[in-house]
């Protein structure tokens, strides 16, 4: 099997092909191996970074950005956004504060990823 | 029950409103939109135009020399930006400096300055002018206005004069009777005149009051690219080329705030509606603008629009009184130049005779001039009593957060982005609304005390922001 | 009037790492000028990730990036003022400023350049149709979703295929929105091919190559747009048009350099970037007024805008020590080449980072340093893309070798 894809690690975005031969994976094409990595991964379980914002009140905005721990299963997005929907915070908060635990048991957790002080 | 209903608040209607508000007659203006000028008011050249074009013996002829001489005074008193920039009548060929030749005679008769320059004199006063003029006919009493910095003016003063203003009520039925009723969606009036001046749909109004009525508006769209204000050196006067049967043709025009118009061709449309540019017409535009002025690239515009002017089939102005119902219609060009004088003539004509008002003396409300046009220490001496006044929204056009909330609270009153663009500018500059709308929004939210998905971009069917959390429970 | 040695106008990226370098080194009296109620700049609206990865290493989102230089100015103490905008500046550097305390002016002695972009707008391109509500810059709406929270529409059509547009093609997808299509007049898209996979094909939005938008059409609100294929000239081929129904267009079309206030100071732009044109030192044609970040040139990675910032103070720790550099010398690009920054340099640097963007994809190419028409260097260049820029190092051994001029060529191998 072969699959031909792009790597989204870095943006150089290195054009790779994923092999497999009886459960074997090798990947060429990529200039680090963080594209092996990627590549293999890619083929067998994609996976992506997620940003998004929630809400929250007492801030100079009305919405502060998150961020995953790592990537999160491609098919999760979703369902991971929908919890975020039921999330509030309140200022001050600080980056990297974690406000979703090992979310659908992934082992990933969102965090806060700017620090926002209270205003008026 | 009013002395006068006035249909249509436009540059017209806004006029109207004003010097009727000079007397004691009690005045209804309707106006269908929910920002007043916002039709053709708001997309033309602005030009007040000396008076030499129009043909001898009609209204045009009557009414544009006359209202242009008015103009300096108005704006004086009402303090409305005027620039007298000037213009040039361009001529290519010495087939077209002989018709100039003929212009020359006209004007003088009508006691309207003007003076010929040969091609050194052309370069010399207008650097940028098209390489192919040999002469032109300068008129150095041709100005220019921002139409809707007029209309404010003149309908604020109304309104605090006790002018009444509805907006978003366009009418729907009209009733002769002893007494004329109006009706809008929303309420009747009843006045003892009614004057018509709803622009672009003046022939349907005018049908409400006569089911007979046999005038159709012959409609012109035209269409102008807008540079930023930072190109205002480029042009030093307003450039014509001579007019032809389609109309004045493609100009260059100087605005009071440094942006640079070029336009409009000329096109007959159907539905008075349609301004939407289109590929052809700005191709024309930015063709025959080479006419007067070495162009600039298209990088170098930061606007176009279009829009439609509302002429009659005999191609001078409506201005009628039908048993009290008062026809105001097919103001299209010199109409903004004229409009003073129109407003005279229909009170002096018709109001006059029938009403019989009196004079009243009224203080004049003028609008606080924009912060960019005081000096340091009258900025400063205004920011020491409100700090909202030094804290910049509009980044392009130096505006501050309590300018705009000042706009909205004025007395003709202001409630959408367009119409705070025209109001004080935040949408006009180079960004196009890309660093200030959203400022706006804040604004709007906050001094109308609605959440921001309710605030407007035009009328009342135009809020555009949607709450993310609304989309939550569909997918 | 007031007085600062140096000051900085942006408390973005540029202006962060800018402040944060000359403190770092021993300069104090420093003023950081920004006109929001916040420092960050653009990078607390661009919430996704992929920030950092040159300078620190590791990837960062937008604002977790602003965030570790807020919080490394905020620890130097260094003075800074929001809510302020300039309003004026001369050649001689009296700048003028108004902020919620009044309207005021400083002497400064060496001014930074650093507002940043804006965006290009559909009336810079001239999109013809309907002028109702419904047509915003990305970077506009992106604005409204992130920051506070609001969809600008619900069917959208994303114009122009950079960064900006792509991201914001997901960024809404995950918001609820239907993006139903991104264009793009040339034909290869202009973003990385990692947005390409992350924010297209992850979400089955189509791409439509050397097509743009012919006509916008509305009556209050945008109802749709007519899109068209181009020719090789990029012009509209009218029989290849076809509709979509949307609500909402959104114009990822370039950014441009904000530079109305440089051009004020007399500061000489370079057409080809938009931007001032500087020596290696990034010091504009006025002695004492720098530049660094987008209002000198469009950037793809921010860690090349903080570089410039650190660059940017150390020049201003030479120019406030009077050294001047003595022979300058000016850059001249030729061939497949959008522009070089600097656009001079002086023999005695020690080295120089030359930056360039080429003007179409070339899969190999050569890149050559010319002078006084002996071709001093060659490089050979592998898959250069317009939307990358990209950067030479020039070691002292062949700036050694420059005299009165630099032509930088790329041509195909």
């Amino acid at each position: 099997m072969n699959k031909q894809l792009i790597c989204i690690v870095c943006p150089k975005g290195c054009r790779v092909t994923v092999s497999e031969e009886n459960g074997v994976y090798t990947t060429t094409g990529n200039a680090c191996a963080r594209g092996n990595v990627y590549g293999i991964q890619e083929s067998i379980a994609p996976k992506r970074m997620l940003t998004s914002t929630i809400r929250i009140h007492n801030a100079s905005h009305a919405r502060c950005p998150v961020v995953s721990s790592a990537p999160l299963p491609k098919g999760d997005l979703f369902k991971v956004l929908a919890l975020l929907e039921n999330i509030e915070v309140t200022a001050p908060v600080v980056m990297n504060t974690v406000i979703l635990d090992n979310v659908l048991n992934s082992g990933v957790n969102i965090l806060i990823s700017r620090s926002m002080e209270e205003t008026l | 029950m009013f002395d006068i209903i006035i249909i249509g608040a436009g540059i017209i209607g806004c006029q109207m409103a004003y010097t009727l508000s000079l007397t004691d007659l009690s005045v209804l203006v309707i106006e269908k939109n929910t920002e007043v000028l916002n039709e053709v008011s708001s997309a033309n050249s602005g030009i007040i135009h000396t008076g030499y074009d129009p043909k001898e013996g009609t209204l045009k002829a009557l009414l544009n020399a006359k209202g242009a001489r008015m103009y300096r005074d108005l704006c004086e008193k009402l303090q409305v930006p005027l620039m007298e920039c000037g213009s040039l009548l361009v001529a290519h060929n010495d087939q077209e400096i002989e018709t100039l030749q003929g212009i020359m005679d006209k004007a003088e008769h009508r006691k309207i300055s003007c003076e010929m320059l040969d091609q050194n004199a052309c370069r010399k006063t207008e650097p940028n002018i098209a390489p192919s003029i040999i002469a032109a006919l300068y008129f150095p009493t041709t100005a220019s206005i921002l139409p809707w910095q007029m209309g404010y003016a003149l309908i604020d003063n109304a309104c605090q004069n006790g002018v009444k203003l509805h907006t978003s009520e366009p009418v729907i039925k009209v009733e002769r009777g002893c007494v004329i009723t109006v009706t809008t969606p929303k309420a009747s009036y009843q006045a003892k005149m009614v004057i018509n001046c709803s622009g672009l749909s003046g022939d349907k109004v005018a049908r409400l009051a006569e089911p007979d009525y046999p005038i159709t508006l012959r409609l012109k769209k035209g269409e102008y690219q807008v540079t930023d204000k930072t190109e205002a050196s480029y042009l030093n006067h307003i450039l014509f080329p001579l007019p032809t049967d389609k109309g004045k043709g493609v100009l260059a025009v100087k605005t009071v705030e440094g942006n640079l118009l070029f336009g409009p061709n000329s096109t007959l449309v159907k539905d008075p509606f349609d301004n939407d540019t289109t590929p052809d017409g700005l191709a024309e535009v930015n063709e025959k603008i080479k006419d007067v002025i070495i162009p600039l690239p298209q990088s170098r515009m930061i606007r176009q629009f279009a829009g439609v002017r509302p002429g009659s089939p005999t191609n001078d102005f409506i201005i009628e009184n039908h048993d009290h119902w008062i026809n105001v219609i097919g103001i299209d060009s010199p109409g903004l130049a004229s409009s003073p004088a129109i407003a005279q003539y229909v009170l002096d004509e018709f109001i006059v005779p029938t009403l019989n008002p009196q004079p009243v003396e009224r203080s004049v409300y003028v609008h606080q001039k924009p912060l960019s046009m005081m000096t340091h220490d009258q900025r400063n001496a205004l920011i020491k009593k409100n700090p909202e006044y030094g804290k910049i929204v509009c980044l392009c056009e130096d505006v501050s957060y309590q300018e705009v909330a000042d706009a909205i609270h004025s007395p003709a009153q202001t409630k959408s982005i367009k119409g705070i663009k025209r109001r004080c500018r935040p949408g006009s500059g180079r960004c196009q609304g890309g660093f200030c709308e959203a400022k706006i929004v804040d604004i709007l939210s906050k001094e109308l005390g609605i959440p921001k998905e309710k605030v407007l971009y035009d009328n009342d069917d135009s809020a555009f922001l949607t709450p993310m959390e609304a989309l939550y429970e569909t997918k | 009037m007031k007085q600062n040695k140096v000051l900085i106008i942006g408390g973005g990226s540029a202006g962060l790492a800018c402040a944060i370098k000359l403190k770092e080194q021993g300069i104090d009296d420093i003023l950081l000028i920004e006109k929001e109620n916040e420092l960050g700049g653009i990078l607390k609206q661009c919430i996704h990730n992929g920030f950092g990865l040159t300078l620190y290493k590791q990837e960062y989102t937008g604002p977790m990036y602003a965030q570790l230089n807020i919080d490394r100015f905020m620890a130097l103490g260094i003075p800074f003022l929001l809510n302020a905008t300039v309003l004026d500046i001369t050649e001689s550097k009296v700048v003028t400023l108004c902020d919620p305390s009044g309207i005021f002016e400083i002497q400064a002695n060496v001014v930074v350049l650093a507002m940043g972009a804006r965006e290009r707008t559909r009336g810079n391109i001239g999109t013809p149709g309907n002028r109702c509500v419904g047509v915003w810059t990305a970077g506009n709406a992106q604005k409204y979703l992130n920051m506070d929270g609001y969809l600008v529409g619900k069917r959208i059509f994303i114009l122009g295929s950079g960064d900006i547009g792509l991201i914001m093609a997901r960024r809404l997808t995950l918001a609820k929105a239907t993006v139903v299509g991104v264009a793009e007049i040339m034909p290869y898209s202009n973003g990385l091919n990692r947005n390409i996979v992350q924010c297209l094909l992850d979400y089955d939005i189509p791409l439509y190559l050397s097509t743009t938008i012919t006509k916008i059409k509305g009556d209050g609100r945008v109802e749709g747009i007519t899109l068209c294929k181009v020719d090789e000239n990029r012009q509209p081929m009218p029989e290849t048009s076809f509709d979509i129904e949307v609500d909402t267009v959104l114009l990822s079309v370039g950014l441009i350099p904000d530079n109305v206030i440089s051009e004020k100071a007399m500061v000489e732009l370079d057409p080809k970037t938009k931007g001032p044109k500087v020596n290696s030192q990034l010091m504009t044609t006025v002695p004492g007024i720098f530049a660094c970040g987008n209002v000198l040139h469009i950037h793809d990675l921010v860690d090349h805008v903080s570089m410039e910032g650190m660059l940017v103070a150390d020049s201003i720790l030479t120019y406030l020590n009077h050294d001047t550099d003595p022979k300058m010398i000016p850059i001249r690009a030729q061939g497949a080449l959008s522009y070089v920054l600097p656009q001079t340099i002086s023999s005695e640097s020690k080295t120089v980072l030359l930056k360039y963007r080429v003007n179409k994809p070339m899969k190999k190419g050569i890149l050559k340093l010319i002078s006084n028409d002996q071709v001093i260097m060659t490089f050979p260049k592998v898959d250069l893309h317009p939307s990358e820029m990209q950067t030479l190092q020039l070691s002292q051994a062949i700036l050694c070798k420059m005299d009165y001029n630099l032509v930088v060529e790329l041509c195909d191998e």
